[in-house]
């Protein structure tokens, strides 16, 4: 046997050059899909968290007819038995009450459209990062229920600035519209132009009291460690509300368009990636036929001297394993490394791009991932591809008559 | 005892719808110990004949007898194993495995085989040795001269002991003097350790050396004579 490793293995640096050539190849495809996938893993999951970290939460519990029609009518009790639930379920690192609102607020003679948003002042920033978007001034003080920030576009648009006060009206979760003076402490720059232009955010209790909506709330955003830990979290979550007619939703329920656009950018690059392996797999399948047709004489003396056909194809085989491998290695090694930098030194994009970034929703930026299942994905792609690619020339060689390739005269 | 017998064979190949009768209709028994010459013109089918014989091409029509079994009842692996361990074949150059020395080469046959790695080394050590090929040991191919690879393919023929070894013009890529030393080393092989050697062949040096010689035209044996009434 170790002979027939020798042989495969000294055969391949016969061509050394042909052999580079098919090696290249071959870490080049690895280099591009890992590299690829890293970028998207990479990208994806930073912008996922920031969605995660600015609207959804990685869970939302929510009434169950509130997805389609997110109503006040729609919102639920935030109870203590609810509270004990939620604490009962393990990976919950912390969780917030949130009422969702539309209202108008009104400045002097100006007034606008905006969606209020009322939050838990403790509990949010262990959910969130809207305390982190303050540009100017603060976040409302806990025990403060009618102060208010302003994203700063809807507060340029007003004419206010921090330290005046509005008016904010809204149609209760009783169907009479409320109205409260509210005094501005703050303003957001979220990095979200709909959220700055749109959003105010306010204390959970002065939501409460404008939307007559005391002890309940429009959704429960839950905090957990690991995107890893929704599926599981979620079945826990589920069970545990089982007699509460409450729905767990994940981020990608919650932000259903993101998802999409994720999968279908995902989609769109893998059939590139495809295309590429693709093109480098027929690259492959050529320097195999050469090395094969160049060796009829020899192969017809081993079949000649008794080796059988498919023993010949082992060899064959094992020799294109053996360049694969390397290869896969070569690329793997490649775009570890890149993959590291990027990961750490993410690609700010500007211009263009980012712009066309920001109009999707998306961060403008580009950064890896180092995930093992990205360079497992693309090793087990081109060898695959690289395997399929052997198939046709190492059937020519099962079908080889030892006559074949010696010939004379 | 008798090795080989052909009866009635004959290979035909289309050549672009021409049917060439490369042999045409050949009995021929080889016995135990033969040293044969197929002698003839060049297409007089001595090749076609020889790879017949050594299981490597099919008859059109007709039987081969190899130690009495037939070979058209055989499956292509069965006709591996059958050149495997009965058969040795030197062709007319390049026998030898190009990355592979002279050693790994002699063993080969015998990694085929299944014998155990101290056992091949010891036996294609021996066989090398024997040649007075000992100093080609660990050389590959490329380093060779023609006439020590030719040299060192009839180490790998007889290496498994076959039956019967088939060389198809082995001195053709040689020089004269080459050429003897080789036929020198091939008849002590015969008259030593009574290895049946069959040639193909219209080299005057091995039509000299025959113990017997049978000469083909057209694909038919036209004469069969012994030479020197040396074998029984
Ligand atoms: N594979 C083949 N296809 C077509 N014709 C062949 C083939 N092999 C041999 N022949 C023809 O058969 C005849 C005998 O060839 P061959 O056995 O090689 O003769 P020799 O070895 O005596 O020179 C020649 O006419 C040759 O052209
Ligand atoms: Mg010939």
């Amino acid at each position: 046997m170790s002979l027939f490793l020798h042989l495969a293995w000294r055969n391949l640096w016969r061509n050394a050059r042909r052999s580079s050539i098919t090696l290249a190849a071959i870490a080049f495809a690895v280099l591009m899909v890992a590299l690829q996938d890293g970028l998207q893993e990479g990208t994806y999951t930073a912008n996922i968290k920031a969605a995660i970290r600015l609207s959804s939460g990685y869970l939302q519990i929510q009434h169950p007819a509130y997805h389609n029609k997110p109503a006040l009518r729609h919102s639920i009790a935030y109870s203590d038995e609810l509270r004990r639930k939620v604490d009962s379920v393990d990976a919950v690192v912390a969780y917030a009450p949130r009422i969702y609102a539309d209202g108008l607020l009104s400045f002097g003679d100006q007034s606008m459209g905006a969606l209020i948003v009322g939050v838990d002042v403790q509990r949010e920033p262990l959910v969130s990062d809207y305390h982190k978007k303050i540009r100017d001034g603060r976040f409302p003080a806990e025990d403060k229920p009618f102060e208010i920030v302003v994203g700063q576009t809807l507060l340029q648009n007003l004419g206010a600035k921090i330290g005046d006060s509005l008016v904010v009206l809204a149609q209760g979760f009783d169907g009479y519209l409320g109205n409260l003076f509210f005094t501005i402490v703050g303003t957001t720059k979220t990095g979200s132009e709909d959220l700055d232009r749109m959003s105010v955010f306010m204390p959970l209790a002065g939501a409460q009291e404008l939307l007559g909506m005391w002890g309940r709330c429009s959704v429960l955003a839950i905090e957990l460690p690991r995107l890893n830990d929704i599926p599981e979290t979620k079945r826990a979550l589920t069970a545990a509300l089982s007699e509460n007619q409450l729905a767990v939703l994940a981020w990608d329920e919650v932000l259903a368009s993101l998802k999409q656009l994720i999968e279908f950018d995902q989609i769109s690059s893998e059939i590139q990636m495809l295309l590429l392996v693709l093109v480098v797999a027929f690259g492959i399948l050529n320097t195999i036929l050469m090395s094969i047709s160049e060796r009829y004489q020899e192969f017809g003396i081993m079949l000649s001297i008794g080796m059988s056909n498919s023993r010949l194809v082992a060899i064959i085989a094992l020799e294109v394993v053996m360049l694969a491998i390397l290869g896969i290695f070569i690329g793997d090694l490649l775009a570890l490394g890149l993959n590291s930098y990027f990961s750490v030194n993410p690609i700010e994009l500007g211009g263009e791009m980012m712009e066309l970034y920001e109009e999707y929703g998306f961060l403008p930026m580009l950064k890896s991932s180092v995930e093992p299942s990205i360079f497992i994905k693309a090793s087990v792609e081109c060898l695959v591809f690289t395997l399929l690619a052997a198939l046709f020339p190492l059937w020519k060689v099962y079908k080889l008559e030892p006559l074949k390739g010696i010939r004379y005269t | 005892m008798e090795i080989i017998r052909t009866v009635d064979v004959e290979r035909t190949y289309e050549d672009k719808g021409v049917p060439v009768h490369a042999v045409n209709g050949v009995n021929l028994i080889v016995e135990q110990g033969e040293f044969s010459v197929l002698a003839g013109a060049s297409g007089s089918g001595k090749t076609t004949l020889l790879n017949v014989i050594g299981a490597l091409d099919v008859p059109t029509r007709g039987e081969v007898f190899l130690h009495g079994e037939a070979l058209s009842q055989k499956a292509g692996n069965e006709l591996s194993a059958i050149r495997l361990t009965k058969i040795g074949f030197v062709f007319q150059a390049y026998n030898l495995i190009p990355v592979l020395s002279a050693l790994e080469n002699v063993s080969f046959p015998m990694v085929l085989q299944g014998v155990a790695a101290s056992e091949r080394r010891e036996r294609a050590m021996a066989i090398l040795d024997e040649l007075d090929l000992a100093g080609l040991a660990h050389k590959r191919p490329g380093a060779m001269s023609g006439g020590q690879q030719q040299r060192v393919a009839v180490a790998r023929a007889i290496v498994t002991n076959p039956a019967l070894v088939l060389a198809d013009e082995p001195t053709a890529n040689l020089d004269s003097v080459t050429g003897h030393k080789l036929l020198d080393m091939m008849l002590r092989l015969n008259e030593e350790k009574k290895i049946t050697f069959v040639f193909a062949s219209h080299d005057e040096k091995v039509i000299a050396r025959a113990k017997r010689l049978v000469t083909m035209r057209d694909g038919q044996i036209i004469n069969d004579e012994l030479r020197d009434g040396v074998f029984t």
